[in-house]
């Protein structure tokens, strides 16, 4: 008789088990598991080229071909670093004193960078490129990165298929 | 045997926070779910509108990515919700308001190498009765608005400057 009533199916155990199947699909959504089973058997890559401004020019020696560089914020990794990176004289934008804007060059040893990563993801259908298959990354985006040897922001200002 | 009985009907604390928990998240879903699909419900229409987003002074560097998203939907990268289909993009020279020594007086500059870029989008929408407010798949837009732009091949910040019904 007591067994009986231990076996019982009761008001709780339906509780924890909606809990339960609902911290699942919680998870599910927040980590895009479903993106992430669907990117193992289409992921393809891209270029994924970006501009960083402003820089130390001495900060030039800490980049090198084949960095891994990685999300700073999500640990993810955002690509390797293709050989053909530049640098070149920080832009600047100066007011002259008709009150034009004009571009010149810094004078005082900063630099600008234009370089590409060979990133890991893929293309969803409706042409998004999902970085790991997660992250939506486009022209535009705003990343902080990191790599063993230096810690940035970049702006990506192209996302292409690797050919 | 009876007072066996009699003590497993009682209501008890757990019966009474399982029932809190159950009513809150009713309260919950209600509130989403009515809240969103009763946006001005007496007088509502729902329209096709066309509406204009406005990037302030983007790099002209990423105009080619930018213009690749015609004929592409729009989502708003914040919240996920699908804001149309862009029907038209097109840019023009930002401008910033400056200053003269010479003159004296304010005047206007080119920004070197920047552009402002602007995005038609079309969509099906619920316009709140006697405002120019609409509804966009739970997305509540009117001019001024700011849209987190997510796009296949671009995003950013932008504002909505102007909205246009199309048909009724």
């Amino acid at each position: 008789m007591s067994n009986k009533a231990k076996l019982r199916f009761n008001a709780i155990d339906l509780v924890i088990i909606i809990l339960v199947v609902g911290c699942i699909a919680g998870l599910a959504l927040r980590y895009q598991l479903i993106n992430v089973i669907h990117s193992e058997s289409e992921s393809n890559g891209a270029n994924v080229s970006f501009y960083l401004s402003n820089i130390r020019s001495t900060s030039e020696n800490y980049f090198n071909e084949g960095d891994t560089f990685y999300l700073a914020n999500e640990d993810i990794e955002l690509g390797t670093l293709l050989s053909g990176f530049r640098f070149e004289p920080a832009a600047q934008y100066n007011m002259r004193s008709d009150g034009k804007y004009v571009k010149t060059t810094a004078a005082n040893g900063r630099s600008d960078m234009f370089g590409t990563l060979k990133a890991d993801g893929r293309f969803a259908d409706s042409g998004e490129f999902l970085l790991s298959g997660t992250k939506y990354i486009a022209a535009g985006s705003e990343l902080a990165v990191y790599s063993n040897n230096v810690e940035v922001t970049v702006i990506i200002t192209e996302v292409a298929p690797i050919a | 045997m009876i007072k066996q009985n009699n003590k497993k009907r009682r209501f008890n604390v757990v019966d009474l926070l399982i029932t809190a928990i159950i009513l809150v998240v009713i309260a919950f879903l209600a509130y989403i779910f009515v809240f969103n699909s009763s946006f001005g419900t007496a007088g509502d229409d729902t329209v096709t509108i066309q509406y204009v987003l406005e990037v302030k002074d983007a790099y002209d560097m990423l105009t080619e990515s930018a213009a690749k998203n015609v004929d592409k939907e729009l989502i708003d990268a914040a919240a996920k919700f699908v804001l149309g289909t862009v029907k038209e993009f097109y840019t023009e020279p930002a401008v910033l308001s400056t200053y003269s020594h010479e003159t004296g007086e304010a005047t206007t500059s080119d920004y070197p190498e920047h552009s402002n870029f602007y995005f038609v989008v079309e969509a099906e929408a619920k316009r709140e009765a006697d405002t120019n407010r609409y509804m966009l798949d739970g997305f509540e837009l009117s001019v001024g608005s700011r849209v987190y732009v997510r796009l296949p091949y671009y995003t950013g910040t932008s504002y909505c400057i102007e909205i246009n019904e199309i048909t009724k």
